[in-house]
C-alpha cells in the first residue's frame, strides 16, 4: 500500500459511538454514516485519548496520550518537539491537507498542512451552522480540481454535532419552555431518558468538583441553568443532538458522494470517527469530560467505497480496543511511512487485513474457515483513557475502572502517575452485566481483586509512558487553580 | 422596556459583560426592527418583492473574541419575481462573516403556497476566508422519477456529479429561503407537517415539519406590533423560529446561531 493511496479522514465532533443508526440506535438517521459502516470494519471498543476537543485532538494529530503531548486541558501546548500527523506525511511525499476545525493546541497548522479552509477567523470550538456546510464545498472542490499526481491525506473536521454545546449554553442566562409547551413536539417524538439518568452517585471527586458542582464545575452556568430541567427537557437535549447529528451526516453524504463520482473513488481509504462523545443526560449529564462510555466511546470506522483496498465490508469488530492515538500509526502504515519513534498508537491495518480475511472466509465458504481465520495479531487488552489531569481509566473485556490520582503537595505541572501520586477514589463497573454503569462495584468486597488487577494494569502502562511537564503558560496557572480545590475537597473528604 | 422573545434574545456572557452585551444586542436587535417594522409593508400580493436582513449572533460563545460593538455578522437579500408563468424566481445572497463565504443562489418556485421547487439551479460561492478554496459553482435538479423517487442531484462546473438525497415523488421539495414566503401563506391555516427542505439547494432536510407557536408581542417606543410565531425543523434542522408581522412577513427568524431580522423591503 502507500504508493497513490489517498487517504480521507472525516472526523465529528461530540459523537457518542451508539449515535449512529447503522448500530440500532432508533432515534437518529444517519444514513451516510450507515453507509460507511456498510462498506467498511467499524471498532465498536473504539475510545478517545481524552474526551475534549483539543486534548483528543492533540492526541490524534501526535500519537501521544495527554499527559506526553502537553494537552490534558483545551488551552494546553503540544510539546514544540513532537513531530504531528501532517509533518510527518509532508516529510514523505504526501499532500496533507487540513480542513474545517484543527483544535491541536499551540501547533500552527499551516505549519504542518497545507490549509483549505478553516474559517474567516480560525475555527475555534463551535459553529458547525456556519462552517461545516463551507467545509463541504472546499472538500468538493478540492476533489474535483485536484490533478496532482502526489496522493493525499485530507482531513476534514465537522464541527457538528458540537452545537449543542451552543443548545447548552443558552440556557444560562435565560429560561426556555420545554418541547411539550413551546408546542413543536409530543411526549412521544421525544427519545426516552437514557437507563443510567439515574446514577450511583459514588464518583470520584475529581468527576464530582468538575460536573456535580454548581461553583466548581466546568460549566457551572449551564449546571445552574438546568438545575431545574424536567425529564422531557433533558429528553429533549438528546432529540437537538441528534438533530445536530444528523446535519453532520448530511455534510458526511454529499463528501462521500463527490467522492464517488470523482477519479479518487478507487484508491481512497476513508477513516471515520469522532472527537470524544456527548452525555445527553447519561449519568444526569451533559457534553463530555468525564470517563463514562458516553463521553469516551467513539465510532470508528475504516471504509473505501470499491473493493480495492482490502477492506473489510459490513463488518463489526466487537474485540479489539482501539484508542484516538491510533490514528497517527494508522495512517502511516497505510501510506508505507515509518512511524516515527515514541508514538504509543498501534496500526489497525493489520487488524483490517485480519478482518479482511475472516470476512472472505465467511462469504466464500459459507462458515467461517478457522484455521484462516484463526490468526492472532498480538493487540493492547485494554483500552485506556486520560481525564482532566488527574482522571484515568481503563476498559477491558468486563470492566471499567475509572480512578483518579490525588494532586502533589507541591504542583510541578508534571501529569500524576503511579510513582509520583496517591490513588483518589475509583469506581468499577461490569460492562457485562452494567453496560449503563449505574451500579459502582468498588466498594465490594468480592471486587477487590478485581479492582486489585485493573490498578496493576493500569500502574503498568502508565510506567511506560512519558509523561512531561506542562508548559509555561495559562494552562499552568488552571493547573494549579484546579489541584487547590482539589486540595480543599480531599481535606475535607479525610477530615 | 419589554422583554425580546427567548428564541432570539442574545444572552450569552462575553468578554464584556452578559448586561453590556445584551444592551448591544438588544439595542441593534430592537433598533432595525423597529425601523423595519416602521416602514411600508410589502404587498402580500406583489408580483416583486425585495427583502434584506441583518444577521446577528443568535448565541455563540466565541463571537468575535470581543469585538462586541458591532454584532452584525453578515446580511441575506430575497428578491423575487413572479414571471407571466406563475414561476417565482429568487435570487439570492448571503453573506456570513463568521464562515468567510457567501453564497448566491439562483431557484425557481411555482406559485403554490408550499413553493415547490422548478426546474433547474445554480449555486455560486465566493470564499474570502483564508485557505485554498476560493469559489464552487454548482447547477442543481432533479432528476426523472425512478421508482416513485426522484433523486436530487448538484453538479460542478466540470462535471462532477454528486447525489444531494431523493424524495417521494409526492413529497413537496422547497428551499430553505422560500419559506419566507411559504410561512406567510400557512398564517391563516396553521402549521404543514410533511415538507422536504433543500437547504442552501444542496442539503436536503427530509421529514420537515412546520409548527406554529405563540404570538410575540414587540414593543417600539409606543408602537405595538404582534408577530406571530412558527417554528421549522425536520431530519438533521433543528428548530428555527420565525416571527411574522400582521402584514405576513418574515420579520425575524432564528438558528440556533444566528438571528436573521428584517431591515429592508420594498416591492
Amino acid at each position: 500500500m502507500g504508493d497513490n493511496l489517498n487517504i480521507l479522514f472525516i472526523n465529528t465532533d461530540q459523537q457518542t459511538w451508539n449515535v449512529v443508526s447503522a448500530y440500532g440506535n432508533p432515534h437518529v438517521h444517519t444514513p451516510h454514516i450507515d453507509r460507511l459502516q456498510k462498506n467498511g470494519i467499524s471498532f465498536m471498543n473504539s475510545y478517545c485519548a481524552d474526551p475534549v476537543c483539543g486534548p483528543a485532538r492533540t492526541s490524534w494529530v501526535s500519537g501521544l496520550y495527554t499527559s506526553e503531548n502537553g494537552v490534558p486541558f483545551n488551552g494546553g501546548r503540544m510539546h514544540e518537539d513532537i513531530p504531528d500527523l501532517g509533518q510527518v506525511l509532508t516529510r514523505n511525499g504526501y499532500h496533507a491537507i487540513h480542513c474545517g476545525k484543527w483544535h491541536v493546541e499551540d501547533r500552527k497548522m499551516r505549519d504542518s498542512f497545507h490549509n483549505l479552509y478553516t474559517g474567516k477567523r480560525d475555527i475555534g470550538a463551535c459553529g458547525g451552522e456556519y462552517y461545516d456546510r463551507v467545509s463541504t464545498h472546499a472538500v468538493i472542490d478540492f476533489l474535483d480540481r485536484y490533478d496532482q499526481t502526489t496522493p493525499f491525506y485530507l482531513q476534514v473536521g465537522l464541527v457538528n454535532p458540537h452545537d449543542i454545546c451552543e443548545y447548552l449554553h443558552n440556557h444560562e442566562h435565560k429560561t426556555i419552555p420545554g418541547p411539550i409547551e413551546q408546542g413543536l413536539l409530543a411526549v412521544e417524538d421525544l427519545p426516552p431518558l437514557p437507563a443510567n439518568f439515574e446514577y450511583d452517585e459514588r464518583e470520584i471527586i475529581l468527576q464530582k468538583m468538575l460536573h456535580r458542582d454548581k461553583v466548581t464545575s466546568i460549566h457551572a452556568p449551564i449546571l445552574n441553568g438546568i438545575g431545574d430541567w424536567t425529564e422531557d427537557q433533558w429528553r429533549f437535549l438528546t432529540w437537538n443532538h441528534h438533530r445536530f447529528v444528523e446535519a453532520a451526516d448530511q455534510q458526511i453524504g454529499l463528501i462521500l458522494n463527490a467522492l464517488e463520482n470523482s477519479r479518487f473513488k478507487n484508491n481512497t481509504l476513508i477513516i471515520f470517527t469522532a472527537d470524544h462523545g456527548e452525555s445527553s443526560g447519561c449519568h444526569r449529564s451533559f457534553q463530555k469530560f468525564s470517563l463514562y462510555e458516553e463521553s469516551i466511546r467513539v465510532p470508528f470506522i475504516i471504509a473505501d467505497l470499491n473493493d480495492q483496498l482490502n477492506i473489510p465490508k459490513n463488518v463489526l469488530d466487537t474485540e479489539h480496543f482501539v484508542s484516538g492515538v491510533d490514528l497517527v500509526p494508522t495512517v502511516l502504515d497505510y501510506a508505507g511511512i515509518e512511524v516515527p519513534e515514541g508514538v504509543q498508537g498501534l496500526s489497525l491495518k493489520p487488524l483490517i487485513e485480519m478482518g479482511c480475511r475472516n470476512a472472505m472466509c465467511e462469504v466464500n465458504v459459507g462458515e467461517k474457515d478457522e484455521s484462516k481465520a484463526a490468526q492472532v495479531i498480538a493487540w493492547r487488552d485494554f483500552a485506556y483513557v486520560e481525564s482532566n489531569f488527574w482522571g484515568r481509566a481503563i476498559i477491558t473485556e468486563r470492566f471499567k475502572y475509572i480512578m483518579e490520582y490525588r494532586p502533589k503537595e507541591e504542583e510541578d505541572f508534571v501529569p500524576p502517575g503511579p510513582d509520583t501520586n496517591a490513588v483518589g477514589l475509583e469506581q468499577l463497573f461490569d460492562l457485562v452485566e452494567d453496560p449503563w454503569e449505574i451500579k459502582n462495584l468498588a466498594g465490594e468486597s468480592d471486587y477487590g481483586s478485581v479492582i486489585e488487577e485493573c490498578r496493576k494494569k493500569l500502574f503498568s502502562f502508565e510506567r511506560r509512558l512519558h509523561r512531561r511537564p506542562l508548559r509555561e503558560g495559562r494552562l499552568r496557572d488552571y493547573t494549579q487553580r484546579l489541584s487547590g480545590q482539589l486540595h480543599e475537597r480531599w481535606a475535607a473528604y479525610d477530615g | 422596556m419589554s422583554k425580546l422573545h427567548w428564541s432570539v434574545d442574545y444572552a450569552y456572557a462575553s468578554p464584556l459583560s452578559a448586561d453590556k452585551t445584551q444592551e448591544n444586542f438588544q439595542g441593534q436587535f430592537r433598533q432595525i426592527l423597529a425601523d423595519a417594522l416602521s416602514s411600508s409593508p410589502v404587498d402580500f400580493n406583489a408580483r416583486t418583492k425585495s427583502h434584506r436582513y441583518s444577521l446577528l449572533p443568535n448565541f455563540w460563545a466565541g463571537f468575535k473574541r470581543g469585538e462586541v460593538q458591532n454584532l452584525n455578522i453578515g446580511q441575506v437579500s430575497i428578491e423575487r419575481k413572479r414571471d407571466d408563468g406563475d414561476v417565482w424566481r429568487y435570487a439570492i445572497e448571503h453573506e456570513n462573516t463568521i464562515s468567510g463565504e457567501e453564497l448566491f443562489l439562483n431557484f425557481n418556485c411555482d406559485h403554490k403556497p408550499a413553493r415547490p421547487l422548478t426546474g433547474s439551479w445554480q449555486i455560486r460561492t465566493q470564499n474570502s476566508a483564508d485557505g485554498s478554496y476560493s469559489s464552487l459553482s454548482l447547477t442543481g435538479a432533479c432528476d426523472e422519477e425512478i421508482d416513485g423517487e426522484r433523486a436530487v442531484r448538484v453538479t460542478t462546473a466540470s462535471g462532477l456529479s454528486i447525489g444531494a438525497g431523493s424524495i417521494k415523488q409526492d413529497e413537496i421539495l422547497t428551499c430553505n429561503w422560500a419559506l419566507f414566503d411559504i410561512l406567510p401563506s400557512l398564517r391563516e391555516n396553521g402549521g404543514l407537517d410533511r415538507l422536504a427542505i433543500l437547504d442552501d439547494l444542496e442539503i436536503l432536510k427530509n421529514d420537515c415539519r412546520i409548527k406554529p407557536l405563540e404570538d410575540w408581542v414587540f414593543e417600539s417606543g409606543d408602537e405595538q406590533h404582534t408577530l406571530t410565531g412558527f417554528s421549522v425543523y425536520g431530519r438533521g434542522f433543528p428548530p428555527t423560529y420565525w416571527w411574522l408581522t400582521e402584514s405576513g412577513e418574515v420579520a425575524v427568524m432564528s438558528t440556533m446561531l444566528t438571528t436573521h431580522v428584517l431591515n429592508e423591503r420594498s416591492d
